[in-house]
């Protein structure tokens, strides 16, 4: 490598890694957690018995993974533009019915039977994805 | 100059023809930095491998290769763009990210690997379509990659509607010799399969 190549490099890692250094920095400054000691058992009185929720922390899980993806949508501002509402909306059902695992994923699915359920050609999905933005 | 391999999709070959393409571009004796943005950090494991196994026999790097997080662009844009070097941006095969949006718009050149699969396709046209909803000036070179045989039934309409938001260059075959990547040098092998498609990029984009 030559002069301006590895300055540039310099400049480049510069900027970038004061985050790392920072970062080890701050882990360093933190305090150690104290050790544990081992904890007395309480008298059998005490002992208060919680039941464990019923179910739904995998539906918990979910809605919120769901709702993740609400939230990521309203912020891609170009899968908004791309999207024809129709689009959306299978993209939506698409969404409720199968557990993926990113919004691009989706897309893709969305954009595979949009094209199945309504048998365009290709090449006019593209040129009205191009020419409407409309959610 | 900054050369961005990207595609919403993954797996179409961005990080293989921007490693060839930069040991292409080091061979021509041009400088050249690679920015990584995949989180898999494909390139620079490659490059830690090859350095592991032959510690002593390789030769200098021709590039340095740095990761970065996409988020992390914005910090490092104006210095790339003050360069004369060639910054070769590997991106990671999405679209649902907003931060691909200034790598996108301060791309000189963006290069969109894609295969004729319908899948690939679609994505590649979202791809594109949104990128020149970016820019409608933006430059985009498709290359078709990993390509078994001639004839493929959706040639012509991939081509033509592709053709809509860039060019479509020569496709690259699916071969084994492109597989096998260094960090550190192009094949002769190599060259002869991408070394059209690359000098078609080169004149394209000025480079």
């Amino acid at each position: 490598m030559n002069n301006d190549t590895s300055n540039l490099v310099n400049d480049l890692l510069s900027i970038l890694q004061p985050d790392a250094a920072e970062q080890v920095e701050k882990k360093e400054k933190e305090p150690k957690a104290p050790k544990k000691t081992k904890e007395e058992p309480l008298p059998e009185d005490k002992v208060v018995k919680v039941s464990a929720p019923k179910a739904p922390a995998k539906i918990a899980a979910k809605e919120t993974f769901l709702a993740g993806i609400d939230e990521t949508m309203k912020s891609v501002d170009f899968a908004k533009v791309v999207i024809r509402k129709d689009l959306y909306e299978v993209f939506m059902s698409i969404k409720r019915a199968k557990q993926v695992k990113s919004v691009s994923t989706l897309l893709d699915h969305a954009l595979e039977d949009y094209i199945k359920r309504n048998s365009q050609s290709i090449k006019q999905l593209l040129n009205e994805s191009n020419k409407k933005s409309i959610l | 100059m900054e050369i961005v391999f990207g595609n919403q999709k993954g797996g179409v070959g961005k990080t293989s023809l921007s490693i060839l393409f930069a040991n292409y571009l080091v061979e021509q004796g041009r400088k050249v930095i690679m920015i990584e943005m995949d989180i898999q950090q494909s390139i620079t494991s490659t490059r830690g491998k090859e350095m592991e196994m032959n510690p002593t026999n390789l030769p200098p790097k021709p590039y340095e290769i740095i990761y970065t997080k996409l988020s992390d662009y914005p910090r490092i844009a104006e210095k790339l763009k003050s360069t004369d070097i060639n910054v070769i941006i590997d991106l990671p095969g999405k679209l649902d990210d907003p931060h691909l949006v200034p790598v996108l718009k301060n791309a000189d050149v963006i290069v969109c690997p894609f295969e004729y699969d319908m899948r690939s396709f679609i994505s590649t046209g979202t791809f594109a379509s949104v990128t020149k909803k970016l820019d409608p000036n933006k430059q985009i070179i498709f290359i078709p990659n990993r390509i078994k045989v001639m004839n493929y039934e959706l040639k012509e309409q991939v081509h033509e509607a592709l053709g809509q938001y860039g060019v479509v260059t020569d496709p690259i075959s699916d071969r084994a010799a492109v597989k096998r990547l260094s960090t550190f040098s192009i094949t002769e092998e190599q060259k002869n399969i991408v070394g059209k498609v690359f000098d078609f990029i080169i004149a394209q984009s000025k480079i």
